[in-house]
């Protein structure tokens, strides 16, 4: 991989242990990927949750923050693995708070800015089109790479935090146009109901798309940015993939021939079939839920203000706990607007900063957990441990309060 | 003894006995980094420890965090002595380069494109990594 003699000199040490470190670790994986180049960004979203990074994934953040490396592009976070302010409210101990924490304080004292968010691209990290960025956490690549005209891979863990420090990352992969071009088509061939159904297609097209880049043609044009938001979590999270051309939205693809640049694909029909295999195979039992889980990814204001009417004059049942996840700035906004106030006089509960399938769910006393979202479903479902119930936003309000 | 040459991805060398998964495989939530054991329900090798082994698999699967899962799993000294793969897998270089750089632990990591080697490795007893990422079955 050519350096710049800049680049050359971080990486000998001259400017410190902590850069020297991130340029090794840019450097080895560029080199690994076949990358002929490291390339400027201008930001990165990086991952700093207990759940995933345990002990050593502490120790990797305060050395970097005691050796006195600080971002240099603008950094935002994916949630912590609990509630930052009322963790004690949601049956957390206080040792795993205080390893969160830990994390937190290290972010910190980098310069990263606290907006704990799987959907930042909705409050707090806008970046202009054609931008390269490094951001990691699988739905948000896919929103900027198909949504946004923005370029990035989906970064791993460590790679996040050296290309935050360096302002860098390898040139390779989804930052190439060669490797941007749409290879199969799957085209939506049945009127989507309601929101379950999109992301039941997203589940599909991950599942089916097989490395290939996914066009995606018979989009509703009434279809929101929400829709989409949760469409591209679902695929990213059954599938390897990292952008979708949405036929008609993603810019440069107003047609499928744009997105394939005229070659030809095959065509994958999702019917109405496919989707209900998909709501089979992710709905695992019938039985009541513990936990009524929305917001993975997180919900923005919009989605929040849906929920609100749904629920209003509405009381949870017995024995059943319903949690909203979404980022501090959409809570702070809810609450302002009294969203939440209604919210919560259901019973119901809104949390931020933390999210649903990076919380301890299992140690939180949650056996059957009810969700909208296929990211969540396909996520626990992994584990073995806990159950997972797939329903619409309406059906699962219907069944879970009483008027 | 057969031989192929592979592409280092991460460089060291290594010998010992395979494990080999022909599903997709993923440290994030797949593997139990107190123990070495495999977790994930949806794995061929579950239940098998890859401490100490050359664990060989064709695809990774799975969240940005498996480097973290494989940095934990090498910092209690459980992850297996050398990874040999047919596809590239960022979760497994980026985990095995954090493990060299935080704990100074060489495990190689070689990118081995000849199907006939992944018939092959399943019945070997044993499998050596060189520097240079020559594979040698015995």
């Amino acid at each position: 991989m050519y350096l710049t003699k800049e680049q050359e000199r971080i990486l000998s040490g001259e400017e410190g242990e902590a850069r020297a470190d991130a340029m090794e670790l840019l450097v080895k994986f560029g080199d690994a990927v076949g990358a002929d180049s490291l390339v400027p960004v201008s930001s990165a979203h990086v991952l700093a949750h207990y759940s995933s990074l345990h002990e050593s994934g502490i120790e990797f953040y305060e050395r970097l923050a005691s050796l006195g490396a600080k971002f240099s592009v603008y950094t935002t976070v994916d949630p912590a693995s609990i509630d930052l302010e009322r963790w004690e409210e949601f049956g957390i101990d206080k040792e795993y708070a205080s390893k969160q924490m830990r994390l937190r304080e290290a972010f910190v004292k980098m310069g990263g800015t606290e907006c704990w968010s799987c959907a930042q691209y909705q409050v707090c990290n806008f970046p202009k089109m054609g931008e390269n960025l490094s951001w990691a956490e699988s739905n948000s690549v896919v929103f900027a790479n198909s949504l946004l005209g923005c370029r990035t891979n989906k970064i791993t863990f460590g790679l996040d935090v050296a290309s935050a420090i360096l302002g860098l990352t390898p040139r390779y992969g989804m930052l190439l146009d060669e490797n941007r071009t749409a290879s199969v088509n799957f085209r939506i061939s049945f009127e989507p109901r309601n929101e379950l159904d999109y992301r039941s297609i997203g589940y599909y097209i991950g599942k089916n798309s097989r490395g290939r880049v996914p066009a995606l043609t018979g989009l509703p044009s009434n279809v929101t940015s929400d829709d989409l938001k949760h469409l591209g979590a679902a695929a990213a999270a059954s599938g390897p993939v990292t952008m979708i051309h949405y036929i008609g939205f993603t810019p440069g693809s107003r047609t499928l021939e744009e997105a394939t640049k005229n070659e030809k694909v095959e065509t994958i029909d999702i019917t109405e079939s496919e989707v209900r295999e998909v709501e089979e195979e992710l709905n695992q039992t019938e039985e009541k839920p513990q936990l009524v889980a929305f917001g993975v990814p997180h919900l923005s204001t919009n989605e929040i203000a849906l929920l609100a009417k749904l629920i209003e004059g509405r009381k949870l049942k017995e024995g059943i706990k319903l949690y909203v996840y979404t980022s501090k700035l959409t809570y702070d906004m809810v609450t302002r607007y009294s969203m939440k106030q209604v919210i919560e006089a259901s019973g119901a509960r809104l949390t931020h900063s933390t999210d649903a399938e990076i919380s301890p769910l299992s140690d939180m006393g949650f056996e059957v957990v009810m969700t909208n979202s296929a990211k969540l479903a396909e996520i626990v479902s992994s584990e073995g441990e806990i159950k997972i119930r797939y329903r619409p936003l309406r059906t699962i309000i219907e069944e879970v309060t009483i008027a | 003894m057969k031989k192929y040459a592979c592409k280092v991805l991460v460089g060291g060398k290594a010998s010992g006995e395979p494990l080999v998964s022909t599903k997709p495989f993923t440290f994030a939530h797949g593997v139990n980094p107190e123990t070495g054991l495999v977790t994930d329900v949806r794995s061929d090798i579950k239940g098998k420890n890859i401490k100490g082994k050359i664990l060989v698999y064709r695809y990774g699967k799975g969240s940005t965090t498996a480097s973290a899962w494989f940095l934990e799993t090498a910092r209690l000294g459980n992850c297996p002595a050398g990874i040999i793969i047919a596809t590239l897998d960022n979760g497994t270089v980026v985990g095995s380069l954090l493990s060299g750089i935080n704990y100074g632990l060489k495990i190689p990591v070689v990118l081995c494109t000849e199907n006939e080697f992944y018939e092959r490795a399943a019945l070997a007893s044993k499998i050596t990594i060189s520097e240079k990422g020559e594979v040698e079955l015995a």
